[in-house]
């Protein structure tokens, strides 16, 4: 039992309860080992007692101020990732957080398949070891390169056919909706955006191109509204 | 200074005129005597040396000496009354008013959106004491209850960024389950009032922080790599056709701004025209010298309510897509930058300029 996989540790610190456990509930289908933290001197405790590789950190805490765990985390390990959750959408906090050493800044409201994103793209820059390529079936993805193979045949996408690939792989078996992959794609431009139809342009676009390669039936539709890749391993 | 004795007005005016008059008086004493003794008293003074040296009483007009020396003293007396009334009427009346002269000027140029409550100067007049205080503590009240008020909103859109975070994880994880096609769209319905919500939140936001001077640090930015950057990100989700024209006849195109605003400044005028132009209609942009025009095709060839077209949810058109904030955020950002943002309706167009 020891040597089957080497468990991602993922530190939540958020106050609001249920969102907390939403996040925990999505991430399940990830081989993480996931932990809450409620309040201030809960996540100070728990920093100092267990090794994390990530902790999500909401600043707004009851009993004190996020950035204070954060310079705590770099103080005791500072090898951790830390992806910074916050409703407090401002330059400020988001720069000063950088500043003392966070990894990321999410604001608040996101959609947890982008949160599931983001949390891979931090453990895979952390753990440098680990290989930079994603096999799935018979697609080859290199991350570092951003090239694709189907078949040992190069895909030919653009960058924002890519994203949408890697999105849909990383939150393999899970429906996402339009709007979440519209976020995705397209940063924070998507709230000035009214529509959400070049999703389903995109969408169309890769399933003709790995359709072209042979790989068939690996993106369902539901009904236009959610989409999921479905090819297993 | 503290323990200046305090007066009114009025004593302080009856003080000062006394004064005045007393000074007046007093330097006019030798003008009097001298007066007095060549004219009105001198024959007096005959008569009276002549008796006393037994000659008799001289052949004088008496009459005619008295009603003149009385005429002169009464016009000295005048004189000398009206001269001290127009010192301190002149002088020192104004100098008396100077410090409610000082208080109406600052009270004129108090601006409740910098909350910069003026220093008055000090005075020991009784009557402008408290009327400096009672404005200095209605500036206070009125700047107190204007920051809370700015402050309510920045934390109010605050607070509903957490239910709508949750609302949106409950969303994503609501799509997991087995639905069939009619639930799928009601999801997708909630997905995209979430987003509208969101939406509605980030811009109020937005006007708040820029109400509360959060982004006033300028630095010099490139008007053109800010709009082709944003043109470029625009073009892979729509497909308008969206020309830009750079007539400017300098070499550079750098203005003093606050990089997320301008930026934000663009995307808004930008997405606006995107919306409101018909799905085939061509959007100009045109950079010139510190001006920036980006105009479109109207759907409908009406111009808008040039008056109001710059408030905070005045669209008053049917076909609402916006959340009706983004021309106002456009005006925040000019005026934070003191840059002027014009309306205009010519040949079907919408035209609206930035003067930088």
């Amino acid at each position: 039992m020891f040597f089957i996989k080497n468990e991602m540790k993922l530190l939540i610190i958020e106050d609001e309860r249920e969102l907390s456990d939403s996040i925990v509930s999505y991430l399940n289908h990830e081989d993480y080992l996931c932990e809450q933290a409620f309040t201030f001197n809960e996540a100070i405790m728990k920093v100092n007692i267990y090794e994390y590789d990530c902790i999500l950190l909401d600043l707004m805490l009851p009993g004190g101020n996020g950035l204070d765990i954060l310079r705590h985390i770099k103080q005791q390990a500072p090898q951790t990732g830390v992806i910074i959750v916050s409703a407090k959408d401002s330059l400020s906090d988001k720069v000063e957080g950088l500043r003392i050493g966070a990894d990321d800044y999410l604001p608040k409201p996101f959609h947890l398949p982008e949160l599931n994103m983001r949390i891979f793209a931090l453990l895979r820059c952390k753990c440098f070891t680990s290989n930079n390529t994603i096999q799935m079936g018979v697609l080859t993805i290199d991350l570092l390169g951003k090239k694709v193979l189907a078949n040992n045949k190069p895909l030919n996408l653009t960058k924002s056919e890519y994203e949408l690939l890697l999105f849909l792989i990383k939150n393999e078996h899970r429906v996402m909706s339009k709007s979440a992959l519209a976020e995705h794609l397209s940063g924070d431009m998507a709230d000035m955006l009214d529509d959400f139809n070049f999703v389903y342009a995109h969408i169309k676009n890769l399933k003709s191109k790995l359709a072209e390669l042979g790989v068939t039936d690996c993106i369902k539709t539901y009904y236009g509204v959610g989409y999921q890749w479905v090819i297993e391993l | 200074m503290g323990n200046r004795i305090m007066r009114t007005l009025l004593s302080k005016t009856r003080i000062k005129f006394i004064t005045c008059m007393t000074i007046v008086f007093m330097f006019s004493v030798p003008l009097f005597y001298l007066i007095t003794k060549n004219f009105y008293a001198e024959d007096m003074m005959h008569i009276i040396e002549s008796v006393e040296q037994g000659k008799g009483i001289p052949a004088i007009d008496l009459e005619q000496d008295i009603i003149a020396g009385i005429m002169i003293q009464f016009l000295l007396v005048f004189f000398v009354i009206s001269l001290s009334f127009y010192i301190t009427i002149r002088f020192i009346a104004r100098h008396l008013w100077h410090p409610f002269d000082d208080t109406l000027r600052k009270t004129e140029l108090f601006n409740i959106m910098q909350g910069k409550i003026p220093n008055f100067i000090e005075t020991d007049i009784y009557e402008f004491k408290r009327l400096n205080n009672s404005l200095i503590k209605l500036m206070e009240k009125d700047s107190k209850t204007f920051r809370i008020q700015k402050e309510f909103s920045e934390n109010a859109s605050h607070e509903l960024q957490t239910p709508l975070a949750l609302m949106r994880s409950k969303l994503d994880l609501l799509i997991q389950e087995k639905m069939n096609e009619k639930q799928m769209l009601l999801v997708d319905d909630l997905y995209k009032l979430t987003m509208r919500m969101s939406h509605l939140n980030r811009n109020l936001l937005l006007l708040a922080k820029i109400d509360n001077e959060q982004y006033a640090d300028q630095e010099e930015v490139d008007i053109m790599v800010l709009l082709s950057n944003l043109l470029l990100m625009y073009n892979v989700f729509h497909e308008h056709n969206i020309q830009v024209k750079n007539k400017q006849t300098f070499s550079t195109n750098t203005l003093r701004a606050n990089p997320f605003l301008l930026e934000c400044l663009l995307k808004n005028l930008v997405i606006n025209a995107i919306r409101y132009s018909p799905s085939d209609g061509r959007i100009q942009i045109l950079v010139q010298n510190h001006q920036l025009l980006i105009s479109n095709f109207s759907i409908d060839n009406k111009p808008l309510d040039a008056n109001k077209v710059f408030h905070r949810f005045s669209s008053d058109t049917i076909q609402k897509k916006g959340n009706g904030l983004g021309l106002a955020i456009v005006k925040s950002i000019c005026d934070l930058h003191r840059w002027t943002v014009q309306y205009k309706f010519k040949d079907g167009k919408h035209n609206f300029i930035v003067i930088f």
